[in-house]
């Protein structure tokens, strides 16, 4: 009788600690997967798919961890099986290599610099660049968190992270140029990719 | 250290990724040069702009509708596995059965406790959003219209309304002619009685102008918890349907449409006062309407 009553109770539990301890995180997760989507519907139903895996394996949730962590875990596998099922992953080194070799000098970000030029700089930035970017340095995951959500080396995410920087810089460098801000950074920075475009 | 490290695992140093004594050498070069804490003011505002910038755009924030039908369906998935629970209680109360008298009587009469209780034990599941179980009704209901009236493919066969329960029959004669008012280049399609997800509907459906209504009514005997004359409007994102609903003292009634959604408000309250009257044998319906308005 007790053991039946403790599984009823444990049940109820259950769905009470995923609507305290998960649902609060769906506004993030919805961010995160539109980083990875691209696409509102898309993005919308990654984050479904997640939800309902979170809740299926939430007995798993360890209580006291970073749970925003654990979701996205979980929304990065569902993300990584529907791009195995839609398409064959393509290597990335190669693009991680010529990105590499055109990274620009840092520069310094004016305050004429508006928000849609912030967004429109971090769109330039490729995309194995920006997703960590953007999940270190705007949802605030460490470096150790990131390397277990993408399953991927730390070294793999520092090396990153510090060329997605660059490459963020450089472009936020490009808008500065455009308020006819040319600072000293921004011309070097110029110089680089004029170099670059007549090689 | 010098500016060409400090420029390296400056970055590093901001994610406080560093170990304690290099974050104190980062410090001690902070201290003595000023272009390295410039370098470090201006990336540290990057992070800010662009944390602030993606914040607050618009394209990045969570649909309140979309949020609000995931806690649904997280809900209802909450639900089918309490009801596996359930089961599962009652097998190991047949076990209890033969163990003793004493056992049985327990165990049965926690049993037929849980049985009784049916669908209101959800409400226990998520007691934060008990609002949920009128809007889990409502679901059943638009995924009834979505496969019934629309895609013509629901899993159990249809029946008519008069074996649907004595209430219903004749349904039709009062929903058709009432929408028939506000609703005049529509037409009526068919009238039965269906089941969705093990609740049983009152169907009626009318189509005019290229779009599709439909009028559910269900038995709130096992909802309950959900009486009470609530009048409700939801708008469901995939597919994009409105639906507005009201409780009479024993019946749930929905219109679903893809009209637009004054459209179809109008014609749950063109139904509201004559189907009040049939189900309940009362027009007490219409001043809670006029009240919400």
């Amino acid at each position: 009788m007790f053991e039946l009553l403790k599984r009823k109770s444990s049940d109820d539990r259950l769905g009470e600690d995923f609507e305290t301890e998960a649902m609060p995180f769906a506004p993030d997760l919805f961010r995160i997967a539109m980083y990875l989507k691209r696409n509102k519907d898309a993005a919308e139903d990654l984050v479904q798919e997640t939800m309902m895996q979170a809740l299926k394996s939430f007995h798993r949730y360890k209580m006291g961890t970073n749970c925003k962590a654990w979701l996205t875990t979980i929304m990065y596998n569902t993300h990584y099986k529907q791009l195995r099922k839609q398409t064959n992953l393509q290597l990335v080194a190669d693009t991680e290599e010529k990105i590499a070799q055109t990274i620009p000098f840092e520069a310094p970000i004016p305050q004429q610099i508006t928000d849609e030029d912030v967004l429109s700089a971090l769109e330039e930035v490729p995309e194995i660049f920006r997703e960590i970017v953007v999940l270190c340095d705007v949802e605030g995951f460490s470096y150790k968190e990131i390397s277990s959500i993408m399953d991927v080396p730390i070294g793999t995410v520092m090396s990153r992270l510090h060329r997605g920087r660059k490459v963020l810089r450089g472009q936020l460098s490009v808008y500065a140029r455009n308020y006819g801000i040319d600072g000293e950074e921004t011309k070097k920075y110029n110089e680089v990719k004029k170099g670059g475009n007549s090689k | 250290m010098n500016c060409r490290d400090f420029r390296e695992i400056i970055d590093s140093y901001l994610s406080d990724e560093l170990l304690t004594e290099t974050n104190h050498s980062v410090l001690r070069h902070l201290e003595e040069c000023g272009n390295c804490r410039g370098e470090i003011e201006a990336r540290r505002e990057i992070r800010g702009r662009l944390k602030a910038a993606v914040m607050s755009a618009p394209h990045y924030q969570l649909d309140e509708q979309f949020a609000s039908n995931l806690r649904m369906m997280l809900t209802r998935s909450v639900r089918r596995s309490n009801a596996k629970t359930s089961s599962w209680i009652s097998r190991r109360s047949w076990v209890a059965v033969a163990a003793g008298l004493l056992v049985v009587f327990a165990i049965g009469f926690f049993v037929v406790n849980r049985v009784s209780v049916g669908r209101n034990q959800v409400a226990s599941v998520t007691p934060s959003i008990s609002s949920l179980q009128r809007n889990d009704l409502v679901n059943i209901a638009l995924g009834d219209h979505e496969h019934c009236a629309i895609r013509h493919d629901l899993k159990d066969p249809t029946f008519s309304l008069e074996k649907a329960s004595a209430k219903y029959k004749d349904l039709d004669k009062i929903v058709v002619p009432s929408l028939g008012r506000i609703l005049s280049k529509y037409q009526f399609v068919m009238a039965h009685g269906c089941t969705y997800e093990d609740t049983h509907f009152a169907h009626v459906v009318l189509k005019g102008e290229g779009k599709t209504l439909s009028v559910l009514i269900a038995d709130l005997k096992d909802f309950g918890d959900m009486k009470g004359e609530d009048i409700l409007k939801f708008t469901s994102t995939k597919p994009k349907y409105h639906v507005a609903k009201f409780n009479t003292k024993t019946h749930a009634i929905f219109v679903i449409s893809d009209m637009d959604e004054n459209k179809n408000f109008e014609a749950l309250k063109a139904l509201s006062v004559p189907l009040k009257k049939h189900l309940d044998g009362s027009d007490q319906f219409q001043t809670a309407l006029l009240s919400f308005y």
